[in-house]
C-alpha cells in the first residue's frame, strides 16, 4: 500500500501541483478579463470614434481643443433630440502622435466600441496608418486637421476630409506672394516632409511667375537661427520678403530672432509664418512685438464669413474655454455634425449609407458650405472638401486676435484693400 | 528543463496557439505589437542584461531593419521578406560597426554614443524626405492581403519563439558565459582568455539584428514609417519592458513587454495619467526590485512547487 502511494505520488511529480495550476489559471483568467469583448451590441447611442494627440510627443495641445470641440457637437446635437432619435456618444481614443498607437485606437474603436464612424486627427503620417485600419474593416472616417495630399489621394472610399491639403494652401500662398509684388524672396523651410512639400508648391508659383527667390532649410529641431538670419540680412541684392514654412518649437524663436536682428518685419522685408504657430492662442506670448506686421494662414473660415453658427459656436467656446477656438477645433465641431448630418439623411447607421451621405452632403456649418469632392482629377481631390476655408492675415496690432485682424488674400474675404502693408520701422 | 517547467511551456504554447480565436481582433493587434516590442526588449536585455552593454541606441537598429526592408520594397520593387532579410542583415552590420566603435566604451559613455548614433539616425531620415518620406512617413506594401490579422500573429509568434529560443541558446552556452564573464570584469574576463573584442561586438550583432528584424516586421504590418519608432521616447518604453520584467532574464523581459503593452492598452481611458502610472512603476521596480517585478515573480511562483516536490522526493527516498 505505501509502496503504491508512492509509487503514485512519484508518477504526479511530472505535473504541476494542484495549488499552482489554480493560481496559473486564476491568474490568466483575471488577466484575460478585459480581452473579451462585450458582445453585446449597444443599442441606444449612435457611436462615434474620435482619434488624435492627447498626451506626447503628439501635439496635445491641439489634440485636446479639437476633442474639447467634438464634445461641444455631441453635447449640441443630443440637445436638440439626437439623430434618428438616438444620442451621440463619442468614444475618444489618445494616439500620441504615433503611426502604431493610432492603429491600435482605431481597432479598438471599430472592433471593440462598434464605433459606426471615426474622425478626428491632427498628425497625417498616423491619419495615414490609422486608414489602412478604416479601409480593411470599410468604416467611414472624416479626417480633420491633416493636410498631406496622400490621404486623399489614395482614392479609399471610406476616407474623407474636411481641411484644406497642401497644395490647396500652398499655391494660395505663391499666388498672393505674385499679387503683392515682391521682388526678391527668402523661402526657408524646415528640413521635413510638410515644410519641404509647401516650399516646392510655393517655389513652382514664383518660378512660373519669373520671380527670384532663394531656398534654405532649417532643422526641424533648432531653435537658435541667430548665424542663419544674419546671413539672410546681409544678401545682395536684398530680400524684400521672407517666407518661412516652420510648424516645430523653432518657430517663435526665428520669429523673434529675425526681428531683434532687424532682419524682418521692417519696411524693407514682409515676414510670413507658415505652419498654424501664427494663429496659436500662445502666439503673442511668444513673440511679443515681433508678431507685428506678420502675415499668416488661417485655415478657419473668416470673421467677415462668419455665418450664424460660426458666431454661436465661437461664443461659446470662447467662454467655456477662455481661447479662440483654432481651426482644427472648428473641423472636428464640424465633423460632428457632417456625421450626424449624413446618418440623418440615409436614415441609417451602415458604413456604406454614411459614406453614401458624405459624399451627398449639402450642409453649412461654421466653416461654410461642405460638400465633398467626387473627381479623381488631381488624386487628392477625391472625398476632399475644396472649398476648405484658407486665407491670409496680416497682424496690425500686438495682442491682436486672429479673428481681428486685416485679411489681405483671397480677395474675396479681404477686409482691407490693400495686399500687404509695409511694415513701420 | 523540469518537467513543471514542460508543463508551462505546452501551456503557453497552446495558449499562444488559440490566442487569436479568444480575443477580438482589438487584443489581437495588441498582441502582435506587444511581441513585437517583446523581441525588441528581449534582444536589449541580452545586450544590457547579459553582456553588460547600456545601449540607448537599440531603437535606430529597429529603424534601420524596417527602412532597410521599405525602401527595398519601394525604390527596388525587391519582394518584402527579401527585403526583411535585407534589413535583419543591414542591422547587423550596423550592429558590428557600432560595436567596433564603442569597443573601448562602457557606462554613460556607451550610452551617450549610442542615444547619439541613434538621434542621428532618426534627424536623417526626417531630413532626406525624397528618400524616406521624412516625417510624413513611408508607406511601405503590406506582407499580407487579408482581411485578418491572423497571418501577422502567427509570423510575430514564430519570430519572437525563435528570436528568444535563440537567445536563450545564446545565454546558456560558452558564449552566454563569456557575456557574463565580460559584464562582470572585462580584465579578468580576458585575462581567462576570453576574447573580449570579438565577443563585445558580437553580443552588439546579435541585439541589433535582432531589433532590425523586429523593424522588418512593424513596417509592412503598420503600413506606414515614420522617424518616431527610432525615437528615444521608444526606447524609454522598451527599457521600461526590459526593467519591469527583469533585465537578466529573457523570458522575464518577453512577459514585461506583453504585461505593459497591454497595460497601456488597458489604461487608455486615463490618458496622459498612464504614462505617470508607468514611471511610478519604473521608479519603483529601479528601486526595490532591481531583478524586475515579473521574473522574481515568476521564480516565487516556481517555489511554491519546489517544497512539495522536495517532500515528494524525501518520500520515494524512504
Amino acid at each position: 500500500m505505501t509502496n503504491e502511494n508512492t509509487t503514485k505520488k512519484i508518477a504526479g511529480r511530472g505535473r504541476l501541483p494542484r495549488r499552482d495550476v489554480l493560481a496559473l489559471a486564476g491568474a490568466g483568467v483575471a488577466a484575460s478579463m478585459p480581452l473579451f469583448a462585450r458582445t453585446a451590441r449597444a443599442a441606444q447611442p449612435i457611436k462615434l470614434g474620435w482619434v488624435g494627440p492627447l498626451s506626447p510627443p503628439g501635439g496635445y495641445a491641439e489634440g485636446i481643443l479639437m476633442k474639447d470641440a467634438a464634445a461641444m457637437a455631441a453635447d449640441a446635437i443630443n440637445a436638440k433630440g439626437g439623430v434618428l432619435g438616438r444620442k451621440i456618444e463619442i468614444i475618444y481614443q489618445d494616439t500620441r502622435g504615433l503611426p502604431a498607437s493610432g492603429t491600435a485606437a482605431a481597432e479598438r474603436l471599430i472592433v471593440q466600441d462598434k464605433v459606426a464612424a471615426l474622425f478626428g486627427e491632427f498628425h497625417s503620417a498616423v491619419a495615414l496608418a490609422e486608414m489602412e485600419v478604416v479601409h480593411k474593416y470599410n468604416v467611414p472616417f472624416l479626417a480633420c486637421d491633416v493636410w498631406s495630399q496622400e490621404i486623399t489621394a489614395k482614392g479609399y472610399p471610406q476616407v474623407f476630409r474636411n481641411s484644406t491639403t497642401f497644395p490647396l494652401l500652398d499655391t494660395m500662398i505663391g499666388e498672393w506672394m505674385v499679387a503683392a509684388g515682391f521682388k526678391n524672396v527668402a523661402l526657408l523651410a524646415e528640413q521635413d516632409d510638410i515644410g519641404l512639400a509647401g516650399r516646392k508648391i510655393a517655389a513652382e508659383v514664383l518660378t512660373k511667375n519669373k520671380i527670384p527667390f532663394k531656398l534654405y532649410t532649417a532643422d526641424p529641431t533648432a531653435t537658435d537661427f541667430t548665424a542663419q538670419i544674419i546671413r539672410l540680412k546681409a544678401q545682395k541684392p536684398p530680400f524684400d520678403f521672407f517666407f518661412i514654412l516652420y510648424a516645430e518649437a523653432g518657430a517663435y524663436p526665428m520669429v523673434r530672432e529675425s526681428h531683434s536682428l532687424g532682419f524682418a518685419p521692417t519696411p524693407h522685408t514682409g515676414i510670413f509664418l507658415s505652419g498654424g504657430d501664427g494663429v496659436d492662442p500662445t502666439f503673442w506670448k511668444n513673440v511679443g512685438k515681433a508678431g507685428v506686421g506678420l502675415l499668416c494662414e488661417n485655415v478657419g473660415l473668416p470673421k467677415s464669413g462668419w455665418n450664424n453658427k460660426t458666431k454661436a459656436f465661437v461664443a461659446v467656446f470662447k467662454g467655456k474655454y477662455k481661447t479662440d477656438p483654432p481651426g482644427a477645433a472648428m473641423e472636428s465641431y464640424d465633423a460632428v455634425w457632417s456625421l450626424a448630418e449624413a446618418i440623418k439623411n440615409t436614415g441609417s447607421t451602415a458604413p456604406g449609407a454614411i459614406i453614401h451621405g458624405l459624399e451627398t452632403l449639402h450642409w453649412v456649418g461654421t466653416r461654410g458650405l461642405y460638400t465633398f469632392s467626387m473627381s479623381h482629377t488631381p488624386a487628392w481631390a477625391y472625398h476632399q472638401f475644396m472649398a476648405a476655408p484658407a486665407t491670409i492675415l496680416q497682424y496690425d496690432q500686438e495682442n491682436q486676435s486672429s479673428f481681428d485682424a486685416p485679411i489681405v488674400w483671397p480677395r474675396k474675404f479681404a477686409t482691407v484693400p490693400y495686399l500687404y502693408k509695409t511694415p513701420t520701422a | 528543463m523540469r518537467a513543471p517547467d514542460l508543463a508551462l511551456v505546452a501551456v503557453l504554447a497552446l495558449l499562444a496557439a488559440a490566442f487569436p480565436f479568444l480575443v477580438n481582433a482589438y487584443w489581437l493587434h495588441v498582441m502582435i505589437i506587444a511581441m513585437m516590442f517583446a523581441i525588441m526588449a528581449a534582444s536589449w536585455s541580452l545586450l544590457a542584461g547579459h553582456a553588460g552593454q547600456f545601449s540607448f541606441g537599440h531603437m535606430g537598429f529597429v529603424s534601420v531593419g524596417g527602412y532597410t526592408a521599405g525602401l527595398l520594397a519601394h525604390f527596388l520593387g525587391l519582394p518584402l521578406p527579401l527585403g526583411m532579410l535585407a534589413g535583419v542583415l543591414a542591422a547587423a552590420l550596423v550592429g558590428c560597426i557600432i560595436g567596433w566603435t564603442c569597443l573601448r566604451m562602457s557606462g554613460p559613455y556607451l550610452a551617450i554614443f549610442t542615444m547619439a548614433f541613434s538621434e542621428v539616425l532618426r534627424i536623417t531620415i526626417v531630413t532626406e524626405v525624397e528618400v524616406t518620406g521624412g516625417a510624413g512617413g513611408m508607406s511601405v506594401p503590406q506582407l499580407f492581403h487579408a482581411r485578418t490579422d491572423l497571418p501577422y500573429y502567427y509570423l510575430i509568434l514564430a519570430l519572437l519563439v525563435v528570436s528568444v529560443g535563440g537567445m536563450m541558446l545564446v545565454v546558456a552556452s560558452r558564449w552566454g558565459l563569456f557575456f557574463r564573464a565580460i559584464r562582470e570584469n572585462e580584465q579578468a574576463a580576458a585575462a581567462a582568455g576570453v576574447k573580449v573584442t570579438r565577443f563585445r561586438i558580437l553580443a552588439f550583432a546579435i541585439a541589433s539584428s535582432l531589433a532590425g528584424l523586429a523593424g522588418t516586421f512593424y513596417a509592412p504590418y503598420i503600413g506606414i514609417l515614420t522617424p518616431d519608432i527610432g525615437s528615444q521616447d521608444q526606447m524609454g518604453l522598451v527599457v521600461a519592458m526590459a526593467i519591469v520584467g527583469g533585465m537578466e532574464s529573457l523570458p522575464g523581459a518577453v512577459a514585461g513587454a506583453i504585461s505593459v503593452e497591454f497595460l497601456i492598452q488597458a489604461l487608455r481611458s486615463y490618458g496622459q495619467w498612464r504614462l505617470v502610472l508607468f514611471g511610478a512603476l519604473l521608479l519603483f521596480t529601479m528601486r526595490f526590485a532591481r531583478n524586475g517585478l515579473l521574473a522574481p515573480a515568476w521564480l516565487r511562483l516556481r517555489s511554491l512547487a519546489a517544497p512539495r516536490a522536495a517532500a515528494l522526493a524525501k518520500e520515494a527516498v524512504r
